[in-house]
């Protein structure tokens, strides 16, 4: 059934969903974010092109070699070049921020959704376990989730998609609070359109831009979490390379390579200042009156 | 002021309830037979029975928790499968560390935040204000733990000014101590910086625009006795606020500062409980936490409803 009540709604969104877009090209922070997101995308995903050397491979000639024309970023304590296993640990870190943050979206704005459209009891339940996740801190709540899933990158990447979620239940529920006084939603169901319909079709698409900002700016903590928990041995098992396990690796041997840790947490922070960057030009172009 | 503060107080007592249901509910998560995991490597069927019947894992679940809970509330949080002490007196022994740590790191974050975010305002637009921005881009951009061997590698491998890591007691030597907790301290503050100086920055920007401050300028007040005297104590209502809220955040943040720096606190409690599959362990630092956190929280309502007096009455 088409229904009149969409279109008003849904063709708003999508004006000023195109007014957006225009406002992000002309965010030079945007810009830089996300041409830093776009190249460790590229990297990621053309690792075994771009690297120089195979990532996992030990090369016993050359142990802890500082920089030099054949290993560009050194080699560890095994002789694995590092520079082929930054790139290569981009996988680890970008899947990390995508999937993580894909769990918290895909279980928290439903939630946050409901809780705002159904209020009452539905609501109180929904905000105290949103608020009880969010009294444990987020890193504790991952790592002892982490802990007890086991350690793995699958498993970090559920951890942290579970301490992230209520931040989505949150936002979701506020948004939707806001959006459930429109005069179109009141038409949607004195027409007798379904919760489902007026879910789906009305509040989504209008509650989308700040859920998106919130989806970028927390990728950058789902990176940083990732990083960290592989730094504490709960992330990516060894010998597949990510850049928190190659830090934890690395403080061993800071007084003889100390290059080891540079470039990984260089890296590091490349992907997360871009996720950030990015959030905050997707924030300014998307509400503007912030 | 009361209504509003024990309005809060129903919150937060509710909450840390499902926090305790939920953290209960972790041991759930083990795959298999929960007293196998706990057993490790010691898997006689006497111990694993012994373990059944300790933890009543062949009780119905409500009967486990309210057994569970009971003991909590008794202060009887355990015994450490690793190092067979009671986690009571673990935590009352690990926590002061930590706590001094995160209050080190909260007199760093206020050193550096504040200024850093007084001056971006009153200069909005200059160098100084790109230089702030760049500060806490930096501060919530660079993993603390990355920061943590950058300085080791600076200040104790290549000067040999401070010690790399380890923990000196207070009451061993105070200048020992401070020396010990000189370099996590700053890492563990610079985050905690970084969000003073954002939110210091945006309040004062605020506080500059309101009225009074406007009369007060035009009434020939100085413009240093304006900043001062009239923007920067209502400007500060809400970082009070906020920094309330951050400590609970550095007692988190300070498990990756404790491993790099081999601290022993709270959150190499955790990790050791983690690596040691002592699960009671884990089970005990993430309910503390929580309980910290929503007390900070408390603590930050009652901070701003003394410091507003609009919301005293």
């Amino acid at each position: 059934m088409t229904l009149p009540a969409t279109a008003p709604s849904a063709t708003p969104a999508r004006a000023s969903s195109r007014s957006g877009l225009g406002r992000l090209l002309h965010e030079p922070s945007a810009i830089i974010g996300a041409a830093i997101v776009l190249f460790f995308t590229a990297i990621a995903i053309f690792a075994p092109f771009i690297a120089p050397y195979e990532p996992n491979t030990p090369d016993w000639m050359a142990i802890r070699s500082a920089p030099d024309a054949a290993h560009w970023f050194g080699t560890d304590d095994l002789g694995r070049d590092v520079l082929s296993r930054v790139i290569f640990g981009a996988r680890a870190s970008l899947a990390a921020g995508v999937v993580s943050v894909a769990v918290a979206v895909l279980i928290g704005v439903p939630f946050g959704m409901l809780a705002g459209y159904f209020g009452k009891f539905t609501d109180m339940v929904i905000s105290r376990f949103a608020d009880a996740l969010l009294a444990c801190p987020f890193l504790v709540l991952a790592i002892a989730l982490a802990a007890f899933l086991g350690p793995s990158l699958e498993n970090a990447m559920i951890a942290i998609g579970i301490s992230a979620m209520p931040i989505f239940v949150r936002v979701a529920r506020a948004q939707t609070l806001v959006v459930c006084t429109e005069d179109y939603i009141a038409a949607a169901r004195s027409q007798g359109i379904g919760h489902v319909a007026i879910l789906t079709g009305q509040i989504l698409p209008n509650i989308l831009p700040p859920i998106v900002v919130q989806a970028t700016l927390t990728m950058a903590i789902a990176v940083l979490a990732e990083a960290s928990l592989a730094f504490l041995g709960l992330g990516q098992l060894p010998p597949a390379p990510s850049w928190g396990s190659m830090l934890d690796v690395a403080r061993q041997f800071l007084g003889e390579a100390p290059w080891m840790a540079l470039w990984p947490g260089l890296a590091i922070i490349a992907v997360v200042v871009g996720f950030n960057l990015l959030g905050d030009g997707l924030n300014d172009a998307l509400n503007p009156r912030d | 002021m009361t209504a509003l503060l024990l309005r809060r107080l129903g919150v937060a007592l509710p909450t840390l309830l499902l926090v305790s249901m939920m953290v209960f509910g972790l041991q759930k998560l083990l795959p298999g037979d929960p007293a196998l995991a706990l057993a490790g490597e010691e898997r006689s069927p006497e111990v694993i029975e012994y373990l059944r019947e300790k933890y009543r894992f062949n009780d119905p679940v409500p009967v486990q928790y309210a057994a569970w809970l009971g003991g909590l509330l008794q202060g009887d949080f355990g015994t450490s499968v690793r190092t067979r002490l009671p986690i009571g007196t673990m935590l009352a022994e690990k926590l002061p560390v930590t706590i001094e740590l995160a209050f080190l790191s909260m007199l760093v974050a206020l050193v550096l935040g504040l200024p850093i975010g007084i001056i971006a305002a009153l200069k909005r637009g200059s160098a100084l204000d790109y230089g702030a921005s760049l500060f806490g881009l930096a501060g919530l951009s660079i993993p603390n733990f990355w920061l943590g061997i950058m300085l080791i590698l600076l200040f104790s491998v290549n000067l040999g000014w401070l010690p790399a890591g380890g923990y000196v007691p207070p009451s061993e030597s105070l200048w020992g101590n401070l020396k010990s907790m000189l370099m996590p301290a700053f890492v563990l503050g610079t985050g905690t910086a970084a969000i003073i100086m954002r939110h210091t920055r945006s309040a004062m920007i605020q506080a500059m625009k309101q009225d009074y401050v406007r009369t007060a300028r035009a009434k020939g007040v100085k413009e240093r006795k304006l900043v001062l005297r009239h923007a920067l104590p209502n400007a500060l209502i809400p970082v009070v606020t906020l920094g309330t809220l951050q400590f609970g955040e550095l007692l988190a943040g300070a498990v990756l500062t404790e491993q790099v720096f081999s601290i022993p606190g709270f959150g190499k409690m955790i990790v050791d409980g983690v690596f040691g599959r002592d699960y009671a362990v884990v089970q005990a630092v993430v309910l503390c936490t929580a309980a910290v956190f929503l007390l900070m929280s408390f603590l930050a309502d009652l901070a701003y409803v003394l410091l507003n007096p609009r919301l005293r009455t």
